[in-house]
């Protein structure tokens, strides 16, 4: 480890990993490592390769990948550097392919664990395990690398052509493959959905690049893997050469790039995410609630900030509003099949029911939003349960209505479950929200984290956020599952459908009391002096 | 040990720096003051190789920044105006990390009396994000100070450091130029620095207003007794027509 780089990055791995497992032996690493052993388990027990993923990936990978590659321009990666480094590297006396290698390198440790990631997922496995991890691997190392490069010829352009130059430059390359591929969907109308991408010639060009690394993820032998991974290599290489070649002031780029990446972070950091920052500057106000011990104002105050940014409502009404799309829309694109309406209409009911509350973060109108104002709601003459009440409906209220409107659609167009059934689970859905929201707010109180990672390339983030979501879909399942089974056992003691409904909302009703109880107490025992995360 | 001729930094349609010119001697202390958006940074940046000029040029002990960037950077130390550390990194680690990055051979002896120096001894091993905002501020300057430059330049060094902590600072700068390097330092704290620092250059807009000692900087201005302290002497200067 002669160069100093190279020693940092080594020096910063190991520390990291000695750091983890240090973590790992206190009683939240524990239970972090239980989620992903359990992960494990499942992804042991479905070891095999899927058949038609090879195929697949074959028609669609390479022009999916290559607009992954050109939304690279709008990603946060591009020339970003830590702050650390901005400071003690751009400064210092190395020279640009150095620095241009090392953000290549730090980037490669993100690639690696999310190339491990996806090669474990059997349904996303081509030939074999190792294909999948190397080809996993050589395509985020695709993705980043390809960002910088893109970022680096803006900088090159933005010296040589006016905005407007650069403005209509951006919208000719866009649009030229979008032509071609246009007039060949015209001249091959006859031609299916994957037939067309199999035949079209502007596709084939379009996808050439990502080809070699697709390659690599389905390689049916060594012999190809090497052929596929070496070319793919040999493209990052060129990509690299050409970002250390370019006469940009890179290092000026640079830094400009990270410094407003780094506030942005730091703004999301303390907000609750990308969706909690921004918003309008309106002055639409909500009428202040009554004071209900403080929950009410506690409330107001969640409420009043969402509808001043309501951009992760937005983003989770239009998730719904997809799901409501493809199940209305696909039954006329294949009708001889009488079935599939009301099959498509109960899974399209299960994921609006679902999504808004494993999506969370995007109402983090909890405390979530508030880890860096814990101090000040301890300040609050506010009783713990009343400040956790007042903290936990605003989402509640918000994840009921959007739940609300997916499934009234579903039920309404597809006529996939009964109305009395509907019913039932439209009167659930208040309590089932509210006990999901308790568990996001307990885990964040008992291993608080941020929504928004320390930088882009970081990897702890990742596997707190899988954790995270693994715990939180096991519980939710068993507490559902549990009132099920509440419910069938009372149905067939009793006979009676009002105990059958009412004893497992009782019981969803303790879950929500409960929850809010557990919620307020993990509030009394936080200490910001301790537990506020970096 | 420092020279900077006709330095201009535009960001789109604003000046940052405009036509700025300035020598710094060995030996000397320069405070860089002006209010906020004077171009402070911006300069210390430019003098840093961070930004690239748009006109104008900088030599740092004799070597010109321009023609030989990376031999210019081996001659300077910058703390910046936020210390960011490597999360990651312990305090001696990022002794090591800098003495690698300027390539010091033996440079142990050095950091240990360096960390004892800014009372660091103590948290040699200790992790930077387990640090305070002041014991981050005082790595980095341990860590600036590694390989022993010709031109140490700190941007605001004194936000978060407690009395001791500006004191120890102040000793160490003095040390340092005593040996006949140069310090250039930004600050607002204008009470704190004006009895630490030789020289001072006063910026507004981007623009040069005055470069002197108190003294004479004082004699410039109209009405100005020779005594008056730094801050009088800022806020003379900074409301009068500018003149050098």
């Amino acid at each position: 480890m002669t160069h100093p780089l190279a020693w940092l990055l080594w020096r910063d791995s190991r520390n990291a990993v000695v750091s983890l497992l240090r973590r790992l032996r206190q009683p939240r690493g524990a239970l972090a490592l239980a989620a992903l052993a359990l992960f494990g388990a499942a992804v042991g027990f479905t070891t095999s390769t899927s058949s038609g993923f090879a195929g697949s990936v074959s028609v669609y990978g390479a022009p999916g990948l290559m607009a992954l590659v050109v939304l690279g321009a709008f990603s946060p990666l591009g020339l970003y550097f830590r702050p650390a480094d901005v400071d003690w590297l751009l400064t210092a006396p190395l020279s640009r392919t150095a620095l241009v290698v090392y953000n290549v390198a730090i980037r490669s440790r993100t690639a690696f664990f999310s190339g491990l990631l996806l090669s474990l997922l059997p349904t996303w496995r081509g030939a074999g395990w190792w294909q999948a991890f190397t080809g996993y691997t050589l395509i985020f190392l695709l993705l980043q690398t390809s960002a910088q490069w893109l970022a680096v010829v803006r900088a090159w352009l933005a010296l040589r052509l006016p905005a407007r130059g650069r403005r209509l430059l951006g919208i000719a390359c866009t649009a030229l493959p979008l032509l071609a591929v246009a007039s060949e969907l015209r001249l091959h109308s006859d031609l299916g959905f994957r037939d067309f991408f199999r035949e079209s010639s502007a596709l084939a060009v379009i996808g050439a690049p990502a080809r070699p690394f697709l390659a690599t993820v389905t390689a049916p032998s060594p012999l190809a893997w090497l052929a596929n991974a070496s070319l793919s290599l040999a493209i990052l290489a060129a990509a690299v050469a050409h970002v250390c070649w370019l006469p940009v002031p890179y290092r000026e780029a640079a830094v400009r790039h990270s410094e407003r990446r780094a506030q942005r972070f730091a703004r999301m950091r303390s907000s609750g995410g990308a969706l909690g920052i921004g918003g309008s500057h309106s002055a639409r106000r909500v009428p202040m609630f009554p004071h209900l011990a403080g929950a009410g104002p506690v409330a107001w105050r969640q409420i009043q900030e969402l509808v001043r940014n309501p951009r992760g409502i937005l983003l989770l009404l239009s998730i719904v509003a997809l799901v409501a799309a493809a199940v209305i829309l696909i039954p006329l694109l294949r009708p001889g099949d009488p079935g599939l309406v009301a099959r498509l209409g109960r899974s399209g009911i299960f994921l609006v029911t679902f999504l808004p509350l494993l999506m969370g973060d995007n109402l983090a109108c909890d405390f979530r939003r508030d880890l860096d104002r814990m101090g000040q709601l301890k300040s609050w003459p506010i009783a713990p349960l009343a400040l956790a009440a007042g903290q936990i409906a605003p989402a509640a209220v918000f994840a009921t209505a959007i739940q609300w409107i997916g499934i009234i659609v579903l039920a309404a167009t597809t006529s996939a479950i009964r109305p009395t059934v509907t019913l039932l689970i439209l009167a659930l859905m208040p309590v089932v929200s509210w006990v999901a929201l308790c568990i996001d707010n307990l885990l964040f109180l008992w291993l608080p984290y941020r929504t928004v990672p320390e930088d882009p390339g970081d990897v702890a983030f990742v596997g707190r956020t899988f954790a995270t979501a693994l715990f939180k879909f096991a519980v939710l399942t068993a507490i559902l599952g549990g009132t099920l089974v509440i419910g069938t056992v009372a149905l067939q003691v009793t006979g009676s459908r009002v105990a059958a409904v009412g004893v497992p909302l009782f019981g969803l009703l303790s879950a929500c009391a409960g929850g809010t109880l557990a919620v307020a107490h993990a509030f009394s025992r936080y200490d910001v002096s301790r537990h506020a995360p970096v | 040990m420092l020279v900077v001729r006709n330095l201009t930094k535009r960001f789109e349609d604003r000046v940052a720096v405009d036509g700025l010119a300035f020598e710094v001697l060995a030996g000397e202390v320069l405070g860089l003051v002006g209010p906020n958006g004077a171009g402070k940074t911006t300069t210390l940046r430019c003098i840093a190789g961070i930004l690239q000029p748009d006109a104008g040029g900088i030599a740092i002990g004799g070597i010109d920044a321009s023609a030989d960037p990376i031999e210019a950077k081996r001659r300077l130390g910058l703390v910046p105006d936020e210390p960011h550390l490597f999360a990651r990194l312990s305090v001696w680690e990022h002794l090591e990390l800098a003495a690698r990055l300027y390539g010091v051979a033996s440079w142990e002896p050095l950091a240990r009396e360096l960390l004892d120096e800014l009372e660091l001894a103590e948290r040699r091993d200790t992790l930077a994000d387990a640090l305070s905002r002041g014991m981050r501020q005082k790595v980095a300057v341990a860590s600036a100070l590694i390989h022993a430059p010709s031109l140490l330049m700190l941007d605001e060094p004194l936000v978060g450091l407690d009395p001791r902590g500006i004191r120890t600072l102040f000793a160490t700068l003095r040390r340092h130029a005593g040996a006949g390097r140069a310090v250039v330092m930004s600050s607002h704290l204008l009470g704190q620095i004006e009895n630490h620092c030789t020289r001072f250059l006063i910026l507004r807009a981007g623009a040069k207003l005055f470069h002197g000692s108190k003294a004479e900087i004082a004699a410039l201005l109209p009405a100005m007794r020779h005594d008056a302290s730094l801050e009088e002497i800022f806020f003379g200067a900074t409301e009068a027509p500018a003149r050098s």
